[in-house]
């Protein structure tokens, strides 16, 4: 086969051979010496051409000078190998012997084929391609070759022929660089490249990657879309990319992916931007972000690649926009009502307050003009006019007591809280003493807990026991002997508190309505009383977070529980 | 003895009550009525000018229109013609802060308006008391 006219690569290769070698190094020796390397070394593959061809003895590359042993040597990833005309390998690089398993002396002599795979060689490739070579002066291929041990290697190769300085073809040298795990990786890039595309088109991810240094990105047909990149470019500039970005958030997500590609810091980040629509209006997207070095050393571990998907957010921003302003709305109108309830409970309460106060003047004066009638009729008065008066006076009087209780719940309300340590048992016994001091005759005994203490406003909590057991006392006062005790259990993981009596009771049924200020359960002749109290200890447990109940039966006492913040 | 009194009480009804309660005791004093804390300073400053002999005591309430009691206390108290005269309060007000505020300006006693006449026959020993220092 001829060579074509014009230079070809291997011509090209030989004369790189020549001119290095004419330009060694190491300037004293004689130009003529230099030009008989020369020839040696092409001599080299003559002679080793044409000795194989002859059928001599197999010379190695240790015949041939330093120089050009160490620069194939060198080619580690490159095996070197000769051939004749006929393909019989005439000369092994080291590197080749590495990456195949023959040594020289195993492979020297034996033809090429021998590297090719079965179906190559069934389809006639072991030669093809040296014919191409011919034709074209160089061949491209990759390909599997076989190993000794039977392993098969993915390789890229070059082969071209070999001329002699009258043009005619020698042999053939064939550059083999392994590629296997290359493509290996390849081919996991691939598939892994496949199921992001398959996931990207199913869950509408888009997918792309920005190469620093080509300025360009290279997206996905979705990312494509979601960027408003026309349709499926596949690559663009990068500029053009931001172009594609709202102008107000164009500022950020360049400082964002600088930021990114900065050394030193995480490579990973996320953004959430708007991309300007032809049609106007923005589409939301979120993209992620990731950071690839490919030369830490290059630019101190600037990265020259970002990868990161993008998400178009439009919808999901806007359903958590509409989410918030419904629940700023709400929330602005529970406030709002909040503070009219509010207002609304303080006109109530100063109305309430002002209203005790203002009927307590004319209250007095009922009772005491009343009395002024009796002192001035000066005993003139019959049973009955006197028993109308008195009725009147004890009626005024009890209504300055209703009025001085409601004064009290109001009181209670409208005090701040305190928060002291409260020792419940010394208040407890307080009342007891209290209440033993107001009627001394009567056989109670009172059993009270040591050492239960809690934290709350003292004045109020000394109000609210003082209360409980004034009504336990109270509704004791039938029985001859009576019992009450005060101590700490449990109600949940919280501890309850609790005054427990030995007296009347109370109806289940209606143990509901205990609490309810002014609400009785008994007659005023039974068990006199406004009704005020237990509203009172209900009005200052709540206010101390806590919750107030009751146990009982007719006839078979009662125990009143509370709590403390316990409750929202 | 100076028998005279200043009685400041806008309320007829508790005027009435109250001298009700002094006859009781037959405690009969010379009692001049005013109708609020600015009437009250008027008739004292008026005293003072024609050197007129002032009240032995004052009695007053506290909530009145125009001047109240509180503030014609204050007054009496930093004129140094009448800061000797002492002061009672009567009124219906139990508000700890005017309690508190009425016997750090000066005030001599701090009553509670009764609703009974002998409850305001009651007062009477206390005055008499004051209206003797």
């Amino acid at each position: 086969m001829e060579a074509p006219p014009k230079r070809s690569r291997a011509g090209r290769i030989r004369s790189w051979f020549s001119s290095r070698f004419s330009r060694l190094p190491n300037g004293p020796a004689p130009q003529s010496e230099v030009q008989s390397t020369n020839r040696r070394a092409r001599g080299w593959f003559s002679s080793r051409l044409s000795d194989r061809s002859k059928g001599g003895h197999h010379r190695t590359f240790r015949g041939v000078p330093d120089f050009f042993r160490l620069a194939v040597e060198s080619l580690n990833e490159y095996a070197l190998i000769t051939m004749d005309k006929d393909r019989v390998i005439s000369s092994w690089s080291g590197p080749a012997a590495k990456m195949f398993g023959y040594t020289e002396a195993e492979i020297i002599g034996q033809n090429i084929t021998l590297l090719f795979t079965p179906e190559d060689i069934a389809k006639g490739i072991d030669k093809q391609e040296f014919v191409e070579a011919l034709k074209k002066g160089r061949q491209d291929d990759e390909r599997w070759h076989v190993c000794k041990d039977g392993r098969r290697l993915w390789c890229y190769g070059l082969s071209f022929p070999l001329k002699d300085d009258n043009d005619e073809v020698r042999g053939f040298v064939k550059l083999i660089r392994d590629d296997t795990v290359r493509k290996k990786k390849d081919e996991m890039l691939r598939d892994s490249e496949e199921r992001l595309r398959l996931a990207g088109d199913s869950t509408g991810l888009g997918t792309w990657d920005y190469d620093v240094s080509k300025k360009t990105m290279t997206v996905s047909k979705r990312a494509a879309e979601l960027f408003n990149l026309g349709n499926d470019p596949k690559s663009v500039a990068f500029d053009r990319f931001l172009e594609a970005i709202h102008p107000e958030d164009r500022p950020i997500v360049g400082e964002k992916i600088n930021r990114c590609l900065a050394p030193d810091v995480p490579y990973d980040d996320d953004m959430e931007f708007r991309v300007a629509m032809p049609a106007g209006g923005v589409r939301w997207v979120l993209a992620k972000a990731r950071a690839f070095v490919d030369d830490p050393d290059r630019k101190k571990g600037q990265a020259d690649r970002l990868i990161g998907t993008v998400f178009d957010v439009t919808e999901r921003r806007r359903k958590k926009l509409e989410a918030e302003e419904v629940k700023e709305e709400l929330e602005t109108k529970v406030k709002d009502r909040t503070s009219r309830l509010t207002e609304v409970n303080k006109e109530l309460e100063t109305f309430a307050y002002s209203a005790s106060h203002d009927l307590r003047a004319p209250l007095r004066k009922i009772a005491a003009f009343s009395d002024a009638v009796i002192k001035s009729a000066g005993g003139k008065l019959n049973t009955e006019e006197q028993s109308y008066l008195d009725t009147i006076r004890q009626a005024a009087a009890k209504m300055q007591s209703l009025i001085d209780d409601q004064l009290k719940l109001a009181r209670v309300t409208r005090k701040p809280l305190a928060q002291d340590d409260c020792d419940l048992s010394k208040i407890a016994r307080e009342a007891a003493e209290e209440l033993r001091k107001g009627d001394p005759e009567r056989k109670v005994e009172f059993v009270i807990a040591d050492g239960v203490v809690t934290r709350g406003d003292r004045e109020l909590l000394a109000i609210a026991l003082g209360n409980l057991f004034a009504n336990a006392w109270k509704f004791t006062g039938k029985h001859p002997t009576a019992r009450i005790e005060f101590g700490e259990t449990r109600s949940g993981d919280a501890p309850a508190y609790f005054v427990r009596d030995d007296g009347a009771g109370f109806d289940m049924e209606f143990a509901h309505k205990l609490f309810g200020t002014f609400q009785r359960l008994h007659s005023e002749e039974e068990f006199p009383g406004t009704g005020v109290g237990l509203g009172l200890v209900e009005r200052i447990i709540r206010r101390h977070h806590g919750r107030a109940w009751a146990e009982g039966g007719v006839e078979k006492g009662a125990t009143f529980f509370f709590t403390l913040n316990t409750e929202a | 003895m100076n028998e005279n009194l200043l009685f400041v009480e806008d309320d007829a009804e508790d005027v009435q009550l109250t001298l009700m309660g002094f006859g009781l005791q037959k405690f009969e004093p010379q009692v001049v009525v005013a109708k609020d804390g600015k009437e009250a300073l008027e008739l004292l400053l008026a005293a003072c000018a024609a050197a007129s002999p002032l009240p032995a005591a004052i009695l007053t309430d506290i909530k009145m229109p125009r001047m109240d009691g509180l503030e014609l206390l204050r007054q009496i108290k930093s004129d140094l013609r009448l800061r000797e005269i002492p002061v009672a309060i009567l009124t219906s007000s139990d508000h700890e802060a005017d309690r508190n505020e009425a016997l750090r300006l000066g005030a001599a006693l701090y009553l509670m308006k009764p609703s009974s006449l002998d409850a305001y026959a009651g007062i009477v020993p206390r005055l008499r008391e004051l209206m003797r220092a």
